[in-house]
């Protein structure tokens, strides 16, 4: 059975779930209790478990990051709720020197399984410190999982999935995704951490999108159906690690393929996955891969300006069309 | 236990020192702290110390001496009746105790996953003509599978970068190239009647495998012959008298000089040489695929046959 | 003998040897260094051997730590073993961390030792929140964090300190106040007091003498045991002294400090010379035993230097393990090969 809930809820449900199930799973980060974060994600839980397991801390990132570092590493398994993905930058010490290498350096014998659950999402008009997607930063470094949940189906089993592994794992909500409803089942389930998903079967272009931008190539693919053009669109679900398998084998079926994604373009995630198509299905493909990531300019605030920097699923379908039509998207 | 003293690691980007001051003389009592020798690095000039009490042996530097990192110097020997005299030379490293040299000292450097290949380099002459053709990596894996020239698709003015449909267009029906000829001569015609025996078309098969042989130094050249039945009778060699057996045909010849029909393009793929008569002499057209038969190529074909059927002596003798 | 006085020599005589296997250990490690046979680079711990001793002597192997880059001594005080620490420093299979972390990176899981931390003031988070999970999980174990003077600078402790207050977590700030920074002298470096800045987050803050085991061990064991009853957290300043530079090879340092000094420090405070008079004086050693010890001890170390200089380096196809908990190969894992 499903029903359809938010994105919210669905998180909220994960979390709930997971503590009744282990006694040992904290949440812990700023106004995550009563307030239940500025989203209301969180609404509700202080109330069924308790201060002691609901932790509000002081504004401090590094602080209780670091906190729950040693947590972790010491029986916890905390859930780090950072209130704006922007923030990572103040936590990444304590997330990429710490966190991420513990069970290296330590050869095997520490381990830090905790969760950083964060967002990320522009076109919330709220400037160039709260819109940013730094997905890449993290998925940068080896020893961090890194999820990226595209609907409240996703976050719920993504989450779930998170809290259980015994690693530190990032997982990036989109922030503007917090009230869309998703069909979710009622039994429980877990979505494992490097299974990518294909939404939508075609054979002329695989369309990969993660995070909102799945929804974007969905739509892409429904107007790319009025021209006759066959679109497949996959969803990661996680960058780290990532199911290539299911990438290259669209892609060798295709022979196009666009990666959507909503970091900036340069140096990104997009560059990445494209990296990886053109490497290991080069042969196989009767075009370049095209790149569309955020607009590399900090996030602006006007709405003019703050539309023209996220992938749209017109610009994703015209650049399928030209692929697919021969005509080169760059000048050969 | 006689203690080494070895140049040491004083720097965090230090690969040797300089002996700028023997402190301390071969043979000579130390204690440990006390300063034996004056060592100059890249930031500046330093003292080192004895690490045990003894008596400096075996001293193998002088100053002066830029001595690498970990290179043995002297000894400590414990006993004064140990001390050993001094040496000469600029003392090596010792590899086999120095770990900080080469990473090869302490793993195995053979990659075990994700080897990065170092990109060949191939100097490939730049096709004179032409220049690279642009095409996607499918369509020009394609093409090298499917014995496509992709030059002579460009060449057939398919516009650049060529894609896979490209490929697939020019397989499709309207890919046929046709070149044609005429033989204004009678000279085949006498031999023709010179022999009873002699049959035109298996002359005709002769000297078209001739000239393919010719054209394109070929070992061996199976023709196909079509009449307008449609059947068809493959003939291994006809120019070396038939010689081995029949393989795939270069070329399908049509006889079409015995009657009224003054031109053929078939279906498909393949080379197709048709001839036929006129009052004037013969008629010779090639029809044949440009991605997979260049067009000079074809064109020195059509001019041998041509020659051939011009003074069919030269060929028959 | 009364009974407790026996009892209490032993515990003498082992924070003794805990001292001078520190420093054999240091003064081992310097000369691999020195002679090239140990990659990369070390921070020696000679001459603050009655910190670690003193506090860890107060511990018990529940208790936990964080130590810091010049963390030989902690790990060493806490209960590891030589031969497996010079197999690490040297980067053998047979190390602490199979060769993965080095000198600046020792954890040792079974004494408690959450691992020394190459960021200066990296592991005061950590400590912070092992202590967190004691007092949610109801264990009765106490963390102690080991910094620097130096670590005082870095806005982390703040943090940490405010929560640690605010829930009353069991940890202690144990501050090695060794009066340099790297290669500044801490008085350049920190305005006002060091514990006037815990006493600013309402945490009851000490100072004691760093080179007297003997008070550094009462202090931590009262400490310990207040932390154990939920009084925590508490803040130490222990004043003492590096031997060394910042780093092995950080040898001409004239324009830091002064050779008068380190000479006064070292004829004056040494921590080991000193405990062993004293130990004398009360009659709990003889001279010649504590000769003994240093001599056992001497011999110990240089056999598990020769034990760790022949031991094999780790296969190179360890080099992809132990990214990630679960996953025997990382990069096949990452690019989404099912394990």
């Amino acid at each position: 059975m499903t029903r359809g809930i938010t994105l919210s809820q669905a998180v909220n449900e994960a979390i709930a779930e997971e503590m009744r199930r282990d006694e040992t799973v904290i949440l812990i980060g700023e106004d995550v209790a009563e307030a239940g974060t500025p989203f209301k994600v969180l609404s509700g839980l202080v109330e069924e478990f308790g201060t002691d397991r609901v932790i509000d801390t002081p504004i401090a990132e590094p602080g209780f990051m670091g906190i729950a570092v040693g947590a972790a590493m010491t029986g916890l398994r905390p859930i780090v709720d950072l209130m704006f993905g922007d923030f990572l930058y103040l936590v990444m010490d304590q997330l990429c020197n710490q966190a991420a290498k513990t069970h290296y350096m330590s050869g095997g014998k520490l381990s830090v399984p905790l969760v950083l659950r964060t967002n990320l999402g522009a076109t919330r008009r709220s400037a160039a410190q709260h819109s940013q997607s730094l997905h890449a930063l993290v998925a940068h470094i080896p020893g961090l999982k890194v999820a990226m949940p595209s609907s409240a189906y996703e976050a719920k089993g993504l989450l779930k999935a998170a809290i259980r592994d015994d690693n530190p794992v990032v997982i990036f909500e989109d922030k503007l995704m917090y009230q869309d409803k998703a069909p979710v089942p009622e039994e429980e389930y877990l979505l494992p951490l490097g299974e990518a998903a294909i939404l939508r079967e075609g054979s002329e272009v695989t369309l990969i999108g993660t995070s909102s931008m799945r929804q974007v190539c969905e739509r892409a693919a429904e107007i790319l159906d009025g021209d006759g053009i066959g679109a497949e669109v996959i969803d990661p679900r996680t960058l780290v690690p990532l199911d290539e398998g299911t990438i290259l084998g669209s892609v060798r079926k295709t022979s196009r393929a666009i990666v959507v994604d909503e970091g900036h373009q340069n140096f990104g995630i997009t560059a990445e996955i494209a990296a990886r198509i053109s490497e290991k299905a080069f042969y196989h493909l009767d075009a370049p891969v095209i790149r569309m990531g955020a607009m590399d300019v900090p996030v602006p605030f006007s709405p003019a300006l703050e539309d023209l920097t996220v992938p749209t699923p017109e610009g994703v379908a015209a650049n399928a069309r030209a692929l697919v039509r021969g005509v080169p998207v760059h000048a050969p | 236990m006689p203690h080494e003293v070895r140049m040491p690691q004083l720097g965090m980007v230090q690969d040797s020192g300089v002996i700028v001051a023997w402190l301390k003389r071969n043979g000579d009592s130390v204690k440990a702290g006390d300063p034996i020798f004056e060592v100059e690095t890249d930031k500046a000039t330093m003292e080192v110390e004895a690490a045990t009490d003894g008596y400096l042996s075996g001293v193998k530097a002088v100053e002066g001496d830029d001595v690498p990192v970990g290179g043995l110097i002297a000894m400590i020997v414990e006993a004064e009746g140990d001390v050993e005299e001094a040496g000469t030379g600029v003392p090596d490293a010792e590899p086999e105790d120095v770990a900080v040299v080469e990473a090869a000292q302490w793993s195995d450097p053979e990659p075990v996953k994700q080897p990065i290949s170092a990109p060949v380099e191939r100097a490939t002459p730049k096709s004179v003509a032409s220049g690279r053709v642009l095409a996607s990596p499918k369509a020009r894996r394609l093409a090298s599978e499917r014995g496509i020239d992709l030059h002579l698709l460009r060449a057939q003015g398919v516009s650049e970068p060529i894609h896979v449909a490209d490929l697939d267009a020019a397989f499709a029906a309207g890919g046929k190239s046709l070149l044609s000829a005429v033989v204004e001569s009678t000279s085949f015609d006498e031999i023709l009647d010179c022999s009873r025996t002699a049959d035109r078309t298996k002359l005709l098969a002769l000297f078209a495998a001739g000239a393919w042989r010719a054209t394109f130094d070929a070992s061996s050249v199976s023709v196909a012959i079509k009449d307008l039945d449609g059947r068809i009778e493959i003939v291994a060699n006809p120019d070396r008298g038939g010689a081995g057996v029949p393989e795939d045909p270069v070329l399908t010849l049509v006889d079409l000089c015995g009657t009224r029909i003054n031109g053929y393009v078939p279906m498909g793929g393949g080379v197709t040489l048709c001839v036929t008569r006129s009052a004037a002499g013969y008629g010779l057209s090639l029809a044949f695929e440009e991605s997979r038969l260049a067009l000079s190529g074809a064109a020195a074909l059509v001019e041998d046959i041509a020659a051939r059927i011009e003074n069919p002596l030269l060929q028959l003798l | 003998m009364p009974r407790d006085k026996s009892a209490n020599s032993e515990a003498y005589l082992r924070m003794y040897r805990q001292m001078v296997r520190i420093r054999a250990f240091e003064n081992n490690a310097n000369q691999l260094y020195l002679n090239a046979k140990m990659p990369g680079l070390t921070h020696m711990y000679t001459g603050q051997e009655a910190v670690a001793v003193g506090i860890c002597e107060a511990l018990t192997d529940e208790d936990r730590i964080t130590s810091t880059h010049r963390g030989h001594g902690h790990c060493l005080a806490k209960g590891a073993e030589l031969r497996l620490m010079f197999c690490e420093l040297l980067g053998k299979e047979e190390g602490y961390c199979r060769g993965k972390g080095g000198s600046m990176h020792i954890a040792d899981q079974a004494h408690g030792n959450l691992g020394a931390n190459a960021i200066v003031g990296g592991s005061a988070g950590i400590a912070t929140g092992a202590a967190l999970s004691a007092k949610r999980l109801g264990r009765n174990y106490v963390t102690v964090c080991f910094f620097g003077d130096g670590a005082t600078a870095q806005g982390l402790w703040y943090e940490v300190m405010n929560m640690a207050a605010l829930w009353k977590l069991p940890v202690i700030y144990a501050c090695e106040n060794n009066g340099y920074s790297e290669y500044t002298p801490t008085d350049e470096v920190v305005a006002g007091s060091l514990t006037a800045r815990a006493e600013a987050f309402g945490i009851e803050a000490h100072q004691v003498d760093g080179q007297d085991v003997l008070a550094v061990n009462k202090c931590a064991t009262e400490l310990a045991e207040r932390c154990r009853r939920g009084e925590g957290p508490f803040f130490i300043e222990l004043e003492t002294y590096r031997y060394h530079g910042h780093h092995v090879g950080d040898i001409n340092r004239d324009y830091y400090r002064s050779k008068e000094e380190e000479a006064r420090w070292k004829a004056d405070r040494d921590p080991i010379d000193n405990f062993g008079k004293w130990l004398q004086s009360e009659g709990v050693a003889a001279k010649e035993e504590l000769a003994m010890i240093d001599s056992e001890i001497g011999d110990e170390a240089a056999a598990a230097v020769k034990y760790a200089l022949a031991a094999p380096y780790p296969d190179a196809v360890e080099v992809d393990m132990h990214v990630f908990k679960g996953v025997e190969h990382a990069l096949p894992y990452m690019s989404g090969e099912r394990q």
